[in-house]
């Protein structure tokens, strides 16, 4: 990652060169089933890139594609302008990536792993295996048998694994499965950091929150179709989210709500908001509105007498934004 | 080419850390103990009755010939009999003792009863898992997004295996030699043997017999065992791209490598079965001058067939892997 | 990732360098020797094509070692004795359940009498051997060899050349293809022949004891069939008379034992002894040589 200019995540405006992952209109049939129809999307240079999606959208499907490990039936995939289905030799030498689990040579030591796939590249020294092992901080380790590792061990193993060619692109499918919430913490930060020396990140991920959390960019996928790329932000935006009141007196606090013209209230069985997050606030009266109406909202609330113990705001789920997302059109 | 050596070094590595060998050196180093007691029984028992070698080969000789005149008993029966009465009566002709018990000659009797099950099931266990290994346990995700063709790997999993065969094959020998040795004593290395036995209808065709020293003999019968053992490993291979899991080519092979030691021993009237690979892997008969399975079998046919057999398996191997998707 | 922040000095690099010695020998020893394996196994493959396709002269042997010839002398001076059967199926044993024959019980109660251990050294003998067949089989080494090596030579023959029941193995339908008239045929044809034969042994060997087996009647119970027995007793008679003019060779008789006792000691193929009959034998030619 040393030699690469550091300044390209930066540039602001997204050119033809500036593109590390370009995916073409690609599809995938399994027999005569179309599973993959038409995906498209382009991962910039130093931006982390979500692939968000629900389990069996084709997620996984679309990355053994992008790695290689599937030929489309159509369509192609550019890694720094180099074709994988046509030169994997050559494109496949800009990504580094995990496909689902970690998975090593168990009967390997760490560093022997690493050892097996530095052979298969040019140019990948003994200080560069150590270096990796650093970056990803199992110096203590790296010499022990793989099958004595833990879940978290092998991701990180299986990280190094993936850093060892210097890619221009990581890729990352599920990275968060199997980790206790600490291990996920750190390897967010993680992958912040690696973002931060200017590395472009493709993370998968089924968990909206997840993205959020991690991604500048994200392409929705759904059914084998991508439905949406954008700002992670922007899209959350438009789904809308709920503004959640809880109130020492929900009965008049809900009557008073209902009278305003810039409030909707929404029934017991219309939202998709988290059923644990409502549990913890009984009496909750859940509605959509402005950010900007909120502050008014409480100073009413406050003349009418009505006491305001919690506003909160919950973010759509996912399936919400599909819907949104989808609206007008059937999902398959 | 520094490549594909690299490659190479990673397959070799592999399959040894796996301790697939260990195992097989294991298993050896069981069951030779056990073959060489028995005959070293054999042996005692045999001395104890006669006291010229000579003696022993004339009483073979007679007691199937005695056989021979039994009308229950099969015609391909009979057939081998009749040459091996006919071999026996070359011996005792010229004076030379077609089985001397020493080191040599009994790894050279290993060897021929090994060929056609004993040494493919060991080379199995390093062909069989070679490819579907990876795919159970996940790791040919790793192996294949990296950037090398998918036919550098394969071919490196080929020569791996070639030379796992070797080292297999070699090992099996040596120590097959060096337990016997400690029973029989370790010479016997110059001792003569005659090949060139060739069948001509019932009679034996003794125009080309000449007689060859034990060490060139055994060197012989390793480098056929050898090439057969490469045909099951090459099948194998393909078998392990084929099926998904370990256990299912494992058993598919086993299946195929019985089943020709089956079709081998009933010497069938059904004459197309000698297209089967398996039924020509004993290519040390063709050395030793015993009849063939099936009439018509001559080691050129064999070879042929082999050769079709182990290189269409890679043909196949590498169409399908080259294009195959990783899936699961 | 920031489980271990700094790893502690290591304090085991010793073991570290030997790992990394030893993990870097592993791949040039198994490379190598992988290698060489397979070159050896190579070359042994293309010599067998070689020798197969293309044979070479190939070894020269070294000259044949003189097996143990027999020494001649009185039975008593000797240390052990050696016997050589041959012949046909009545000294193989055929119809004794045990597979013994009268062979192995004449050499167990000869060992008691004499007192002395008795080998046999090679039972020879063929089922359906004619005697014509046999006289060729004396120009063998094999037989020569054994035969040459014994003090007592134990033999049946003709049997096969008189009754003619070779070709199916020694089982013959109830006396019917069997008729008096063709045996007395085939008698001048056949006993010149076991003349040859006992004129080749005695040059094979000229001190054993040879013993001969005289033939019987097996189908003295059927009428038609009885008068066979002339033919068998002109056999033995001449046997007898050409062991008379060797000096050294004793004809035993059995035809009375199958006449006198009808089947009792026939087996069920209706032609040769069971093992009572066979033990009848033995005993008879134990005592011919006391």
């Amino acid at each position: 990652m040393e030699n690469r200019p550091k300044d390209k995540a930066e540039a602001s405006p997204p050119s033809g060169r500036d593109v590390v992952l370009s995916v073409q209109s690609l599809h995938k049939k399994i027999g005569r089933k179309p599973i993959i129809r038409d995906v498209t999307f382009d991962v910039r240079a130093g931006e982390i890139f979500g692939f968000l999606g629900p389990n069996g959208s084709g997620k996984t499907t679309t990355i053994r594609m992008l790695t290689g490990l599937i030929r489309p039936t159509a369509g192609r995939v550019l890694v720094c302008g180099e074709d994988v289905k046509r030169r994997p030799e050559r494109a496949l030498r800009h990504i580094g990536c995990i496909v689902e689990n970690p998975e090593m040579y168990p009967f390997l030591t760490g560093w022997e792993n690493l050892e097996h796939f530095a052979r298969m590249q040019e140019g990948i020294t003994r200080e560069r295996i150590a270096e990796v092992v650093a970056i990803v901080r199992m110096d203590k380790r790296i010499h022990d048998k793989v099958k004595t590792y833990s879940l978290g061990m092998r991701q990180r193993l299986g990280i190094a694994q993936a850093l060892l060619g210097s890619p221009e692109l990581l890729i990352l499918d599920e990275p968060t499965n199997g980790l206790d919430p600490k291990g996920i913490k750190e390897l967010r930060a993680f992958i912040r950091e690696l973002a931060d020396e200017g590395l472009s990140l493709l993370i998968s991920s089924h968990l909206l929150s997840e993205i959020q959390l991690m991604c500048d960019r994200v392409a929705i996928i759904a059914a084998g179709r991508v439905i949406a790329v954008g700002e992670v932000n922007e899209l959350v935006r438009q789904a809308g989210a709920y503004t959640i009141w809880q109130f020492d007196r929900p009965d008049a606090g809900r009557s008073l709500l209902a009278q305003g013209a810039d409030v909707a209230l929404v029934g017991d069985g219309k939202h998709r908001i988290d059923e644990a997050l409502l549990a913890s606030m009984p009496g909750a009266v859940i509605t959509r509105m402005q950010d900007d109406a909120v502050p008014r909202w409480v100073e009413t609330f406050v003349r009418e007498g009505i006491a305001v113990r919690a506003v909160h705001k919950a973010a759509p789920s996912l399936e919400e934004l599909f819907l949104k997302l989808t609206e007008g059109e059937s999902v398959g | 080419m520094a490549n594909l050596l690299a490659l190479i070094h990673n397959e070799t590595i592999k399959v040894w850390k796996k301790k697939r060998f260990a195992v097989i050196v294991l298993v050896l180093l069981v069951l030779i103990p056990v073959f060489v007691y028995a005959q070293m029984k054999v042996a005692q028992n045999n001395a104890a009755k006669f006291k010229d070698w000579r003696a022993e080969v004339q009483q073979r000789i007679t007691d199937n010939t005695n056989a021979l005149s039994s009308d229950r008993i099969p015609e391909e029966w009979k057939k081998w009999r009749r040459a091996l009465v006919q071999q026996l009566q070359y011996y005792l002709d010229h004076d030379v003792n077609p089985d001397t018990p020493n080191a040599v000659t009994f790894t050279t009797s290993f060897l021929e009863n090994a060929v056609t099950l004993f040494i493919p099931l060991m080379v199995l266990a390093v062909g069989s898992d070679l490819v579907s290994s990876e795919r159970t346990a996940g790791t040919i995700k790793m192996l294949l997004t990296r950037p090398v063709r998918r036919w550098r790997i394969l071919f490196s999993k080929t020569a791996t295996l070639t030379l796992y065969v070797s080292l297999i094959v070699v090992t099996a020998t040596a120590m097959c030699y060096a337990i016997s040795g400690i029973a029989f004593g370790y010479e016997g290395w110059g001792v003569p043997v005659f090949v060139g036995f060739s069948l001509k209808g019932a009679d034996m065709n003794t125009a080309n017999v000449h007689a060859i020293s034990q060490g060139v003999f055994l060197l012989m019968e390793m480098g056929l065992v050898w090439f057969s053992a490469l045909v099951v490993a090459y099948i194998a291979l393909m078998v392990s791209v084929l099926v998904r899991s370990t256990a299912a080519s494992l058993t598919t092979m086993m299946a195929a490598v019985i089943s020709g030691m089956i079709l081998s021993n009933m010497a069938s009237s059904w004459h197309s079965a000698k297209y089967l690979f398996n039924v020509n892997l004993d290519l040390t008969v063709y050395l030793q001058g015993t009849p063939p399975p099936i009439e018509g079998m001559t080691l050129g046919f064999s070879l042929a067939v082999l050769v079709a057999w182990g290189a269409s398996a890679l043909a196949v191997a590498f169409a399908v892997f080259t294009k195959q998707d990783m899936i699961q | 990732m920031s489980k271990r922040k700094q790893t502690e000095p290591r304090s085991g690099s010793d073991s570290e360098a030997v790992r990394e010695r030893r993990r870097s020998a592993l791949w040039p020893a198994l490379g190598w020797s992988t290698v060489a394996c397979s070159l050896l196994l190579l070359l042994g493959f293309v010599w067998a094509l070689r020798d197969t396709w293309h044979p070479s002269a190939g070894l020269a042997l070294s000259q044949p070692s003189a097996p143990p010839v027999a020494t001649g002398g009185g039975w008593a001076d000797k240390p052990q004795l050696l016997v050589a059967a041959l012949g046909d199926s009545l000294t193989r044993g055929t119809g004794d359940e045990t597979g013994d024959g009268y062979v192995k019980a004449a050499v167990n109660s000869l060992q008691k009498t004499l007192g002395k251990p008795v080998k046999l050294i090679n039972n020879l003998a063929v089922n359906g051997l004619t005697a014509a067949q046999l006289v060729d089989r004396l120009d063998q080494k094999g037989f020569q060899e054994s035969i040459a090596q014994a003090d007592l030579v134990l033999m049946t023959i003709g049997g096969n050349d008189l009754f003619q029941i070779a070709q199916n193995g020694g089982s013959v339908a109830f006396g019917g293809d069997v008729s008096p008239e063709l045996l007395k045929e085939k008698l001048p044809g056949a006993e010149p022949l076991l003349d040859r034969i006992f004129a080749k042994l005695r040059k094979i060997n000229p001190y054993a004891r040879i013993v001969y087996v005289g033939l019987y009647n097996p189908f003295y119970d059927v009428t038609a069939a009885r008068s066979i027995s002339e033919t068998v007793l002109e056999w033995n008679d001449y046997a007898h008379r050409l062991a008379t003019a060797d000096g050294n060779m004793t004809v035993v008789p059995t035809y009375d034992l199958f006449e006198s006792n009808g089947t009792a000691y026939l087996s069920s193929d209706h032609f040769h002894p069971n093992d009572k009959g066979y033990q009848r034998i033995a005993v008879r030619i134990v005592q011919a040589l006391q």
